[in-house]
C-alpha cells in the first residue's frame, strides 16, 4: 500500500516537472499566437483554483466568484489609470481590495448552504456588476477603463507569459500550502460535517469567511492580471455567466482535485477559442458539454482518472 | 408632478411589474416546491415568446389567431421542458445543489442558440391582434388596451397557482412533495411525476409570459438571459419560492424603476438591483421567506 | 459539584418543554434521564449544549454560567456531545478525524502554513490506542460498523477534552451485543479519564445495568432523581411507566 503511494507520489513529481518544463521553454519555439493562448490560461487557471478553495475544499456552490475577479480588475485600472500608481502597486493592491469585497459579500452569504449560498453569492456579484456597469464617472460604466498604461518591458508576449506563469506557480503554491494546512484541513471537516467542528468547539462560519476571502485575493490577482494583459477592463467580467463559466471549468476537471480545476480552465479556454473560429454557436456546445459532463462524468475529468487508476492498483 | 401624470407613470410600472411577475411566477413555483434554481426559465419564457411569434404570423395576426397562440405555443414549449426534467433534471434532486444549477445553466445556453438558429439573429416582433390596437380610457387618460390586459393578465395568473397550490387536491399533493418526500412516497403518491408536474406548470407560466409579451417586445435570444436574470432577482427580494412574495417583489421593482427613471434616466433597469441590494442587506432572506441561518 | 442546573425552563409557544429542572452532576458520576417520548430530554440536552438558549434558569459548570452561550464555547469550558445519530466525517479516515479534534480543541484551525498531516501524530495515536481503533486508523469514517463509528465518535469528545459527556441515546439503532461492547467501553473510558457521563437511553436494561444515578423525567419535569434501586421503587415513577394507582 506504502510502496503504492510512493509510487504514485513519485509519478507526479514526474509530471510537475515535465509540465513546468514545457511551459518554461514554450517561449522559445511558440508563435506568438500561442503565448497570448498560454496567458489566458494561466490566468483563468488561477481564477478557478481560488473559487475551487469555495467550491471544492468548503462544498459551497458559489455563483458569484466573477465578481472578486472583476473588482480585481477594476481595482488595478483604477488604481494605474485615475490614482497614476506605478503598475506593479496596482498588481499588488488589486487582491487585497478583491478581499475586502469577500470579506463584506462573504460575511452575508457564509452561514448559508446549498442553493441558498448560490442565490445570494450571485445576487451580490449581481449588485457589484451593476454598479460597475452604471457608474460612468468611476468604472467607466458599460465602455469599461480601456488604455491602460502599463511598463513597456510588459509589452513583450514573452515578458508578460513568464509574469503570469509565475504568478500562478506561486499562487498554487500558496493555495496547496494552505489546503494542506490545519486551517485548509479544518474547511474540509466543515464540509464533511459542520455540526461536528462546532463541536470541536471551533466557529464554523469563522473559517469559511476566511477561506471565502482567501479565495477572494487570489481571484483578484487573477482579475488583475486580466486587466494587465488586455489593458482594459469591462463589467461583464463579473457577470454572473462568467461565475458560472468558472463553476464548470471546476467541475469539468474535478473539484476533488487539486489539478483538476486547472485541467478545467485549459479545456474549456482551448475549446472556446478553437470551436468559435469553425461556428457562431459556441454557447449550444457548451451547453451539451456540460450537460454530457452531468451526466455520465459528475466528478470531472481528475476524479474520473482517479477511479480508473483505483480500480488498476490491486489490494487498494 | 400632476395627477394624470403620476397616473400614467404608476400604470407603466404597473406593466413593467406584471412583466417581471410572470417572469418570475414560473422560477417561484419551481424554487418552493422543487427547491432547485432553475437557470433556463429565461431561455423558456424565450421559447415560448418565439414559438408564440411563429403562430401569430401562421394564422396571420387575427384575432382568433392570437387566442389560439396562446393556447398552444405554451404548451408546446412545455412538453419540451419536461422531457428536458423527465432526462436531465430529475435524477440530481438528491444530489448536492451545484449539479442541477449547472444543469440548467447548460440548458440555457442551449435554447439561447437554439432560437438564434431556428429565428436568426435579428430582432422580431409578432403583429399586434387587431382587437387591441386601440386605447383603453381611464379618468380621461389613454391607455394601450394590451398594457391593460396585460396587467388582467398577470393577477389572473397569480390567482390560478395560487388556487391551484391552496385549493385543489393536486396542489396539496405538490406541497406534501415538497415538504416530506419520502412520507409523500409512502403513501403511494408518485414523486417523481409530480415534481415534473411542478416544473413542467412553472415553464409553462414562464412560456406564456413570454407568449404574452412577444406583440409588445422585440425578441431576440438575448432576452432570455435578460429574463433570467429578473426572474432570479424578483425571487431573491421575494423570499425564495413565495408567491404573494414575487407578486409583491414585481410591484416594488416595476414602481420604484417608472418613477425612479423620472430621477435618474440612466440608471433603468439597475434599480431593480438597488431594491436587491436593500432587501439583502436587511431582510437576506427575502420579504415573505423564512430565516435559514446555520450556526 | 462539576454540574449544577437551576431551575432550567425552556417553552415552544405554549409547550412548556422543560420547565423549572434543577439537577445537580458530581465528578464522576454517571447519570441517566429517562422518561417517555416528549418529555423533553433532547430539549434539555440541547439546552446544556448551546443549541438552545433557555428563556430562564442557569447552567453552572464549574461555577461558570453557561446558559445562552453558544456551542463552541461550551465545548471549549469541558462539555462534549455524542448524537443520537453518529455524527462522524464521513470521509475523512479515523486518524484523520481524531487529528481534526485535536487541531480544533489547540485552537490551531487559523494556522495556515503548518501541515496537517504532521500534527499531533503522537497524541492522535493515544487516543486511538485508548478506544481501541489503532487497526482501522486509515479507514475512511463512513466505512466503519455501526459500533466502531460510535467509538470513533466518543474519540472525538475525547479529543476535545470533555470532563462531562452528554450522550443521547448512544446505543440507538445497535445489535444487542454492541449495545453492550459500545456502553463496556463508554464505561471504561469514563473511569479511566475520571470523565462524568450524562445520557439518555430507551433500554432500561443498560440504564439500570450502567447509570449510579437515574432522573426520570415527564412533561418537562423531573419527577424523581435517584439511585436506579430507588427509582424503581419510587410510587410516582410505577405510576408513570406502570400505569399502577397511589
Amino acid at each position: 500500500m506504502s510502496q503504492v503511494i510512493e509510487k504514485n507520489k513519485n509519478r507526479m513529481w514526474l509530471w510537475l516537472l515535465i509540465t513546468t518544463g514545457f511551459f518554461v521553454l514554450m517561449p522559445l519555439w511558440a508563435p506568438e499566437m500561442w503565448l497570448h493562448l498560454a496567458i489566458e490560461i494561466f490566468i483563468v487557471a488561477l481564477f478557478a483554483m481560488s473559487l475551487n478553495m469555495i467550491l471544492g475544499r468548503a462544498g459551497l456552490p458559489s455563483f458569484g466568484h466573477a465578481c472578486f475577479y472583476a473588482v480585481g480588475g477594476y481595482a488595478f485600472a483604477i488604481l494605474v489609470v485615475k490614482l497614476k500608481l506605478p503598475a506593479f502597486i496596482g498588481l499588488l493592491a488589486a487582491p487585497f481590495i478583491s478581499g475586502l469585497f469577500a470579506v463584506i459579500i462573504g460575511y452575508f452569504s457564509i452561514r448559508l448552504t446549498g442553493i441558498h449560498f448560490a442565490i445570494l453569492t450571485m445576487g451580490f456579484g449581481q449588485i457589484v456588476w451593476a454598479i460597475a456597469h452604471k457608474w460612468y464617472s468611476f468604472t467607466g460604466g458599460d465602455d469599461g477603463i480601456t488604455g491602460i498604461p502599463i511598463p513597456a518591458i510588459l509589452k513583450q508576449p514573452e515578458v508578460f507569459y513568464y509574469l503570469a506563469f509565475i504568478m500562478l506557480i506561486v499562487s498554487s503554491a500558496v493555495i496547496k500550502v494552505v489546503q494542506d494546512s490545519a486551517f485548509g484541513q479544518t474547511i474540509v471537516a466543515v464540509r464533511e460535517n459542520r455540526e461536528r467542528v462546532t463541536f470541536s468547539g471551533l466557529k464554523v462560519w469563522h473559517h469559511l469567511l476566511l477561506n471565502f476571502v482567501i479565495a477572494g485575493f487570489f481571484a483578484g490577482i487573477a482579475g488583475a492580471l486580466l486587466a494587465m494583459v488586455n489593458r482594459s477592463v469591462f463589467a461583464d467580467f463579473g457577470y454572473w455567466t462568467s461565475s458560472a463559466a468558472v463553476v464548470l471549468m471546476c467541475i469539468l476537471g474535478g473539484v476533488g482535485s487539486f489539478v483538476g480545476p486547472m485541467v478545467g480552465a485549459v479545456i474549456i479556454t482551448l475549446l472556446e477559442h478553437y470551436i468559435s473560429i469553425y461556428t457562431y454557436y459556441w454557447q449550444m456546445i457548451l451547453g451539451c458539454l456540460i450537460i454530457i459532463l452531468i451526466m455520465f462524468m459528475p466528478g470531472g475529468i481528475c476524479g474520473y482518472i482517479q477511479e480508473k487508476l483505483q480500480k488498476n492498483e490491486p489490494g487498494a | 408632478m400632476t395627477g394624470s401624470e403620476f397616473l400614467m407613470q404608476f400604470m407603466s410600472g404597473l406593466t413593467t411589474a406584471m412583466i417581471y411577475f410572470l417572469i418570475a411566477a414560473g422560477l417561484t413555483l419551481i424554487l418552493g416546491v422543487l427547491k432547485i434554481m432553475n437557470f433556463a426559465q429565461g431561455g423558456i419564457y424565450m421559447l415560448g415568446a418565439y414559438m408564440s411569434y411563429t403562430f401569430i404570423k401562421l394564422f396571420g395576426g387575427t384575432n382568433y389567431g392570437f387566442w389560439l397562440t396562446l393556447a398552444i405555443a405554451p404548451i408546446l414549449v412545455t412538453a419540451f421542458f419536461c422531457v428536458v426534467e423527465v432526462f436531465l433534471i430529475r435524477r440530481f434532486y438528491e444530489k448536492p445543489a451545484i449539479y442541477i444549477l449547472l444543469m440548467t445553466y447548460g440548458v440555457l445556453l442551449v435554447t439561447y442558440d437554439l432560437a438564434r438558429m431556428s429565428w436568426g439573429w435579428i430582432i422580431k416582433t409578432a403583429p399586434m391582434p387587431p382587437m387591441f390596437q386601440r386605447p383603453f380610457e381611464i379618468f380621461g387618460l389613454f391607455f394601450p388596451l394590451y398594457n391593460v390586459f396585460l396587467i388582467f393578465m398577470g393577477f389572473f395568473i397569480f390567482f390560478f397557482i395560487w388556487f391551484i397550490i391552496n385549493r385543489t387536491s393536486w396542489g396539496k399533493i405538490m406541497r406534501a412533495a415538497a415538504d416530506d418526500r419520502e412520507m409523500t412516497a409512502a403513501l403511494g403518491i408518485n414523486v417523481p411525476w409530480v415534481f415534473t408536474a411542478v416544473f413542467g406548470l412553472g415553464a409553462w407560466i414562464a412560456a406564456i409570459g413570454g407568449a404574452l409579451v412577444a406583440p409588445m417586445a422585440g425578441l431576440s435570444a438575448d432576452m432570455g438571459v435578460e429574463a433570467g436574470i429578473i426572474a432570479f432577482i424578483v425571487v431573491v427580494i421575494a423570499g425564495l419560492g413565495s408567491l404573494p412574495g414575487a407578486l409583491l417583489a414585481s410591484f416594488i421593482c416595476g414602481e420604484v424603476q417608472a418613477f425612479g427613471i423620472l430621477v435618474l434616466p440612466e440608471l433603468a433597469i439597475a434599480f431593480m438591483y438597488l431594491v436587491m441590494v436593500i432587501v439583502l442587506i436587511v431582510r437576506p432572506w427575502g420579504l415573505f421567506g423564512k430565516p435559514v441561518i446555520i450556526k | 459539584m462539576l454540574l449544577h442546573i437551576k431551575s432550567l425552563s425552556k417553552s415552544f409557544g405554549a409547550l412548556m418543554a422543560v420547565s423549572d429542572v434543577n439537577l445537580e452532576v458530581e465528578t464522576r458520576e454517571r447519570l441517566a434521564v429517562i422518561g417517555p417520548n416528549g418529555a423533553g430530554k433532547s430539549t434539555l440536552f440541547n439546552l446544556l449544549t448551546g443549541y438552545l438558549s433557555p428563556d430562564s434558569g442557569e447552567v453552572l459548570f464549574k461555577g461558570n454560567n453557561l446558559a445562552k452561550l453558544p456551542p463552541d464555547k461550551i465545548v471549549r469550558k469541558g462539555i462534549g456531545r455524542s448524537f443520537q445519530i453518529v455524527n462522524i466525517y464521513p470521509e475523512l479516515t479515523v486518524f484523520e478525524s481524531i487529528q481534526m479534534t485535536l487541531i480544533a480543541s489547540a485552537r490551531r484551525s487559523y494556522n495556515l502554513f503548518s501541515k496537517a498531516k504532521n500534527m499531533f501524530l503522537k497524541e492522535t495515536e493515544d487516543i486511538l490506542e485508548k478506544v481501541g481503533l489503532s487497526g482501522l486508523a486509515h479507514v475512511p469514517g463512513e466505512l466503519l460498523s455501526h459500533g466502531d463509528k460510535k467509538r470513533l465518535e466518543i474519540a472525538m469528545i475525547l479529543a476535545t477534552e470533555a470532563e462531562i459527556i452528554l450522550l443521547d441515546e448512544p446505543t440507538a439503532g445497535m445489535a444487542p451485543e454492541e449495545r453492550l461492547e459500545t456502553m463496556a467501553l463508554i464505561n471504561e473510558l469514563a473511569e479511566k479519564e475520571n470523565l462524568t457521563l450524562l445520557f439518555t437511553e430507551h433500554d432500561m436494561s443498560i440504564v439500570f445495568a450502567w447509570a449510579r444515578r437515574i432522573a426520570v423525567m415527564v412533561l418537562g419535569r423531573i419527577i424523581a432523581d435517584g439511585t436506579p434501586d430507588e427509582i424503581k421503587e419510587n410510587p410516582e415513577v410505577r405510576r408513570v411507566y406502570l400505569g399502577e394507582k397511589r
